[in-house]
């Protein structure tokens, strides 16, 4: 007879609307509204952490975040507070982004919509077009490989993470009906899809919970404090006296915030009533609860004035003590471009993180940065890339842990150790950590989060006839792509030489200068013998695992001899030496 | 397609806050008195002068548009109590127009944001603020001077416009204070609000570091804050940076140059004013367009339909083992013999 009993799921199943466990270590996690930042994250923003977004010159992508952030608390019926100075909160509010496929009332739609981006729709596009034309072109286009057959198997390489389909049910009004069960905290979606180009509905915008604190009122209302208006001669000693007296902005929006957490009962050591009984522990009240989300917008820029750097200190210390005992967490955009000392004064792309920058940082849980092409004072070839800025993670939120839980989760994170490593790299993958640049893109309809990768060199209607002289700074450019060394040589058909890019070498002058006598010496027939052996070893579906932009053409080598080393890839030096000197380095 | 700055300058593109930045090697007032002169004839003209003296700046403001003086230029810190004013220019019979003029002083920037922003209410029309020079303002107090340009375009209408002119390289009031790197940087913090940013730089300059560049030397240059070749007189070098309302931005490196007779401004290419400058591109880019690839080949790539059909019935090789996995497919050849005896067996050991 077992004496072990069957546990119930129901008890499992009663977290806050819009919450989930953390898969590593048991956090409770909520969206931030990007599927791609809540990965990098390890799964979502635990509840009670800030991250903090350091913003990009010119463009108001971290903003962008933020109301993305905002979104999804309206949409999981969080209560939001929303603070800001620099723009109004009432605008923020009013302009956040709706939901996909939640069109308005009066327009079709269609059961089972997609609501992918204009990439996927143009693939889409083809594929109906090429099914149109003739079956012929399948092959060509679909999935299935006939030759290659072997990579069918092998795992995607993942460059972004993909958002799951919006949940249909409950958010799509087809017959415009306006009374509908509340749904449940079990239907609605840990992360919604959103489509920039609509607006919240003035539906959700009215049972949207939210606190607005203008910071630009409360400024005033501290400066209003010191009657300097009239008085002309000694208003550097009144406003001294009265500015000891005074709280500052900071304060007066941390008792604000405090307030919002006491009176919504959103902290669970700060008591709306302290006389009354304390609720019954348990998973049951969990259920109803919600969440706080507080959104700070553009902490700390010129329209935020304090009396000293401490202020500012203070205050995310104390939030930070606020939300780790209650049910809530903030994400605080910055304008991190503006500090820093003289000599960084030139270095304002937030490259050299200023000390003042540094110590807030140390101050939050998580901490990223967003670097837009747009804002950036140099970086010109990035302006063909498909990407609108770098995206810098500083920091994940660890708590009670020594290992953030993205290092096992994350996708982007660790791509390169953990997207198709053979069994013999899944080691070494795990501590080396590739640490993948990442860049964001702002589509029509999403904002995504993707490794980052350099469009392949001169663009892909270039043809290549001479060997690029300036390869040399080529080659040090591509040594941002991840650290899996590869070797891409394209040789055009005929008797031009091709040009020899290789990450890490340090034989970069010597590999070129013999790349281009082993096209032009050695091929007399003009010749060109693959050789790729799939499957030989975990190394080369490594490398074929790549990003198929990247890969210009394939591995060639030419063998002098004539001979097949099959199980090999190689590239003899030039037609003085008869050593295979392999610059692969495994 | 025009150079920005020219179309900033006719208004085509619109521009609620420009701010020039200009430094002691290249002076930005010609370029900031040219973007006042283009302003519409319906705007009233604000002159906020802190550098240079109203009845001094009054005559250089081309155009008939009504004027009012915001004088801190006679009185910044307040040592003369009680002054009135009245400006040499309003005694002029050959101005029409009234203009009025406040005095303020600097010392308490946050009485002149009220008094300014009651003149410009005061104006009850679409209205262009100038700013000579806002490195007096930011010596007296940073925020306050923040404040002043927020509360600004808190009353900007579609055209109304800023046009201010910052100094680079005059600190500002936080610049030596122990705590500065925990308080934004003022030029920073200006251009995150400006929608257009024209850092000036001396053409001169810039064609010598040219040379140096290609010669591949590096020319000992002295300190010193005025050179012989700083601000030439009828010619600049402007870096661009316009923000759009769609948010895009615009970055270019124009040029202007002033001809002598006339004084009308012209923009022109940056490379007739320096020379040849590798890092900036040249105005008329052709576009990289990603072309088919399979265009302007001597051969060609495409399939007609019977070899398309051929290509499709061709037997791949290894097409039984994508169907099942683990058996192995032996074809035998001609050369090879069966013999299904263990070669082993005459083994005698």
């Amino acid at each position: 007879m077992s004496s072990f009993k069957k546990r119930v799921p129901s008890a499992q199943a009663s977290l806050p609307a819009g919450c989930r466990l953390s898969a590593y270590n048991g956090q409770v996690l909520i969206s931030t509204g990007v599927p791609s930042l809540d990965d990098i994250l390890g799964g979502g923003l635990p509840v009670g952490t800030i991250l903090l977004i350091q913003e990009d010159r010119q463009t108001s992508y971290g903003q962008l975040l933020l109301k993305y952030f905002l979104r999804q608390g309206i949409v999981a019926g969080d209560k939001c507070v929303v603070v800001s100075g620099d723009e109004s909160p009432e605008a923020i509010v009013r302009s956040l982004m709706g939901i996909a496929g939640e069109e308005s009332l009066e327009s079709q739609v269609q059961t089972g919509v997609d609501n992918r981006d204009d990439e996927d729709e143009e693939r889409r596009q083809r594929r109906k077009k090429a099914a149109v034309a003739g079956g012929d072109d399948e092959d060509s286009e679909q999935d299935r490989l006939t030759i290659a057959w072997r990579y069918s198997g092998l795992k995607k390489f993942e460059s972004g993470v993909e958002s799951r389909p919006p949940a249909i049910s409950s958010r799509v009004n087809k017959t415009g009906s306006t009374t509908e069960p509340a749904p449940t905290p079990s239907q609605i979606p840990f992360c919604e899809q959103f489509d920039l180009t609509t607006r919240i509905s003035a539906k959700a915008l009215e049972s949207a919970d939210t606190t607005l604190i203008d910071s630009g009122e409360l400024q005033k209302a501290v400066l209003a404090g010191d009657s300097d208006l009239e008085d002309d001669s000694d208003d550097d000693l009144a406003a001294s006296v009265a500015g000891r007296n005074q709280p500052d902005l900071y304060r007066n929006v941390l008792d604000k915030i405090r307030e919002t957490l006491i009176q919504g009962g959103f902290s669970t050591t700060l008591l709306k009533d302290p006389s009354a009984p304390a609720p019954a522990p348990g998973t049951a009240g969990l259920a109803e609860r919600h969440i706080c989300r507080i959104g700070i917008n553009s902490i700390a820029s010129p329209s935020w004035r304090s009396k000293t750097p401490h202020d500012l200190y203070k205050f995310l210390h104390a939030l930070r003590g606020l939300l780790r005992f209650s049910f809530g967490a903030a994400v605080i955009t910055i304008p991190a471009h503006l500090y820093g000392t003289i000599d960084q004064r030139h270095a304002t792309d937030g490259s050299t993180t200023s000390p003042y920058i540094h110590r807030l940082e140390q101050l939050c849980d998580a901490s990223v940065r967003i670097e837009s092409f747009a804002g950036a004072q140099t970086n010109a070839s990035s302006a063909a890339s498909a990407y609108h800025g770098l995206f810098h993670v500083h920091k994940v939120p660890v708590l009670n842990a020594l290992i953030p839980s993205s290092t096992k989760l994350s996708v982007l994170l660790d791509g390169a150790a953990k997207g198709s490593g053979g069994p013999g790299q899944s080691g070494s993958g795990g501590s080396s950590k590739g640490v993948n640049n990442l860049g964001f893109k702002v589509r029509r309809k999403r904002f995504a989060i993707e490794t980052f990768h350099l469009p392949p060199e001169g663009g892909v209607g270039q043809r290549r006839t001479s060997a690029e002289p300036s390869s040399g700074s080529s080659s040090s450019s591509l040594s941002e792509r991840k650290k899996s060394s590869s070797a891409k040589a394209s040789a055009n058909p005929g008797p031009a030489s091709g040009s020899f890019k290789k990450t890490g070498s340090s034989e970069e002058g010597s590999v070129q200068s013999r790349a281009r006598s082993l096209g032009v010496g050695n091929q007399p027939s003009g010749q060109v013998d693959v050789h790729s052996v799939p499957g030989a070893s975990g190394i080369a579906r490594k490398m074929m695992g790549l990003p198929p932009k990247g890969i210009q053409g394939a591995v060639t080598s030419g063998c002098s001899t004539g001979g097949s080393d099959a199980g090999h890839k190689h590239i003899h030096g030039g037609a003085g030496s008869g050593a295979n000197s392999s610059l692969l380095d495994f | 397609m025009a150079p920005i700055l020219e179309k900033i300058m006719a208004g085509k593109e619109a521009s609620p806050f420009i701010l020039v930045k200009d430094t002691l090697e290249q002076s930005g007032q010609v370029l900031g008195l040219e973007l006042l002169s283009n302003s519409p004839s319906d705007h009233a003209i604000i002159l906020v002068c802190a550098e240079t003296a109203p009845d001094r700046l009054l005559p250089l403001v081309k155009g008939n548009q009504k004027k009012a003086i915001v004088d801190c230029y006679s009185n910044p810190l307040g040592w003369v109590k009680d002054i009135t004013f009245s400006t040499t220019a309003a005694r002029d019979a050959t101005f029409e127009n009234t203009t009025t003029t406040v005095s303020l002083t600097l010392r308490n920037i946050r009485k002149a944001t009220k008094v300014i922003t009651d003149l410009i209410t005061s104006q009850r029309s679409n209205f262009t603020i100038y700013f000579d020079s806002l490195s007096q303002f930011l010596i007296a107090s940073v925020p306050d001077t923040f404040n002043l340009l927020r509360s600004i375009t808190a009353l900007l209408t579609d055209t109304s416009r800023i046009i201010a002119i910052h100094h680079e390289d005059i600190p500002d009031a936080d610049s030596f204070l122990p705590d500065s790197s925990s308080k934004p940087q003022a030029s920073n913090s200006l251009a995150h609000i400006a929608t257009t940013l024209i850092t000036l730089k001396s053409s001169e300059a810039l064609r010598q570091d040219q040379e140096d560049f290609k010669r591949g030397t590096v020319t000992a240059k002295e300190f010193s804050y005025l050179t012989v070749h700083g601000n030439a007189w009828d010619s600049a070098v402007c870096e661009v940076e316009h923000k759009r309302k769609s948010g895009k931005v615009a970055r270019e490196t124009n040029a202007y140059h002033q001809s002598t007779p006339t004084g009308n401004l012209t923009v022109v290419n940056v490379w007739d004013v320096v020379g040849d400058m590798p890092d900036i591109d040249k105005m008329d880019l052709e576009e990289s367009q990603t072309a088919d690839p399979a265009a302007n080949l001597s051969f060609n790539l495409n399939l007609t339909e019977e070899q398309r059909k051929a290509k499709n019935d061709t037997v791949l090789p290894y097409l039984k083992t994508q169907e099942s996995t683990g058996a192995i497919y032996y074809e035998p050849d001609a050369a090879d013999d069966f013999d299904d005896d263990d070669p082993d067996d005459d083994l005698t050991i």
